[in-house]
């Protein structure tokens, strides 16, 4: 490499490295990413559930985040099919070369594991490999995770109580962190910098005897036992909420207490024009969510089954695994093949998953310590962790399916 | 190729087999009160399920 480049890129490491968290803790951080919230199960997009059925047992259904990336993987595909398929040329354009070269890389996967059976096997795992791989690759755009609505205190620290209550715990305000952003709205941004950006619901706030959450008023403060007090005269609150004296000299108007002291020394605090609350973002790569992978592999093992059922009809397929013809071991081996039927369904939702969803932390964490460059390379792992977990999960519909209607007696 | 399949699902097989007969016998136990006898017996034959599967699953390696 030539001088200017190695200058180029050791400026680009330094500067992602001291704008990141590691500036951050030497007081230097400027680029640093915000911290989205880590959350499990997929969220709602509208604050209320799209049908309320008021039954415990199913449960509301609400449109979640990863509904919506996946309908919009759908459009894609759909579109692209059209468009390739209405003006289909001899010599190949780039929408259909692109096409071809994907079609052309599964059916040679498919003739080597399933032969005979390729054609039979081919449109679902085509299907499988293309809906997995939109989905992991617009799964790290910009814009997915990042751009939202704000759920107020209120609600964050209700759903706390919602979830304490059903592990028979107590919710604890200090584990409940909230986004803080200036004004809110149908669209809001993640906003910038890192940890400034976070407070603990038990600043500022506090819960009414009847689980509400109100503001702490101007001039109070909560005492350890979550009790309203006067602040006393000549003090002031600090970030963690103790009691300090006002500094000699000080204009006693410029000190609200720690939930409206605006000074850049302390930003953990709120001024007037910012909102706490907690981002909800209107999209989300869909196979974060574990529904989505679990509906993909039920479809897949239901598909396997109906193949094998149709090759080798319903007693020769049964036959595997129910088998009192030839003594007690088999039998065994029949329930062993059943366990495995079931193992087989768990792995495929659990890879795909695991995968897609420890990559989105990895992501997350990796804008937090090294932003601007030092993500790049990750993103790139990304695109290939998508492509790979897509790979795997349709050869090994291909080879669990060639498997399952191949006779009992040739094995 | 076909016999490689086999190795991919071992894992599970493995750990579904055991909990699941853990599993069994502590339902047999909440219901007769014979904590742990019955789980001490799925955990048995869950570990030679368990056993059985990952034979089959090598033999066709170990015979060469």
């Amino acid at each position: 490499m030539s001088r200017p480049v190695i200058l180029v890129v050791l400026i680009g490491i330094i500067v992602s490295i001291l704008g990141g968290a590691i500036g951050n803790a030497f007081g230097l951080g400027f680029l640093g990413s915000p911290i989205a919230h880590i959350q499990l199960p997929a969220e709602p997009v509208f604050p209320k559930p799209f049908i309320d059925t008021g039954s415990g047992l199913i449960g509301d259904i609400t449109i979640t985040n990863t509904m919506v990336a996946s309908w919009i993987t759908i459009v894609i595909l759909a579109a692209v099919t059209f468009t390739v398929n209405r003006k289909i040329r001899e010599v190949p354009g780039r929408i259909q070369g692109l096409a071809e070269v994907t079609f052309e890389f599964l059916l040679g996967l498919a003739r080597n594991i399933a032969g005979d059976n390729a054609r039979r096997f081919f449109p679902l795992a085509m299907t499988i490999f293309l809906f997995i791989l939109v989905n992991n690759w617009i799964g790290i755009l910009p814009g997915f995770g990042t751009i939202g609505w704000v759920e107020s205190p209120e609600k964050v620290v209700h759903h706390a109580e919602v979830k304490a209550e059903k592990d028979h715990g107590h919710v604890n305000l200090d584990t409940v962190h909230l986004q803080v952003f200036e004004g809110t709205g149908p669209i809001v941004l993640l906003p910038p910098g890192s940890i400034d950006n976070h407070m603990k619901v038990s600043q500022g706030y506090y819960l009414t005897d009847d689980g509400g959450l109100k503001d702490v008023p101007e001039g109070q403060y909560l005492d350890d036992h979550g009790h309203l007090k006067d602040i006393p005269e000549g003090q002031y609150l600090d970030d963690h909420g103790h009691l300090k004296d006002i500094p000699e000299g000080e204009n006693k108007e410029n000190w609200y207490g720690y939930e409206r002291k605006v000074s850049k020394e302390t930003p953990n605090l709120l001024i007037k024009s910012q909102t706490p609350g907690l981002l909800i973002p209107y999209l989300r790569s869909a196979n974060s969510d574990l529904n989505t992978p679990l509906a993909l592999a039920l479809v897949a093992m239901v598909m396997i089954h109906w193949w094998a059922f149709s090759t080798l009809g319903v007693f020769g397929h049964l036959g595997k695994f129910i088998n009192f013809k030839q003594g007690p071991i088999m039998f065994v081996v029949g329930i062993l093949e059943i366990i495995g039927e079931l193992a087989r369904i768990v792995s495929f939702t659990f890879r795909l998953f695991g995968n897609i969803f420890a990559g989105e932390m990895l992501l997350i964490v990796m804008a937090f310590l090294l932003p601007v460059i030092g993500i790049i390379p990750f993103l790139g792992m990304e695109l290939f962790v998508g492509f790979m977990q897509a790979t795997v999960f349709a050869v090994l519909t291909l080879l669990f399916g060639s498997m399952a209607v191949a006779s009992h007696d040739e094995h | 190729m076909q016999t490689l399949t086999r190795l991919i699902g071992l894992g599970w097989l493995v750990a579904l087999s055991i909990v699941s007969g853990i599993m069994l016998g502590v339902w047999i136990d909440g219901e007769l009160g014979s904590s742990p006898l019955f789980m001490l017996i799925g955990l048995a034959l869950g570990i030679g399920v368990a056993a059985l599967g990952a034979y089959r699953a090598l033999s066709s390696f170990l015979n060469r």
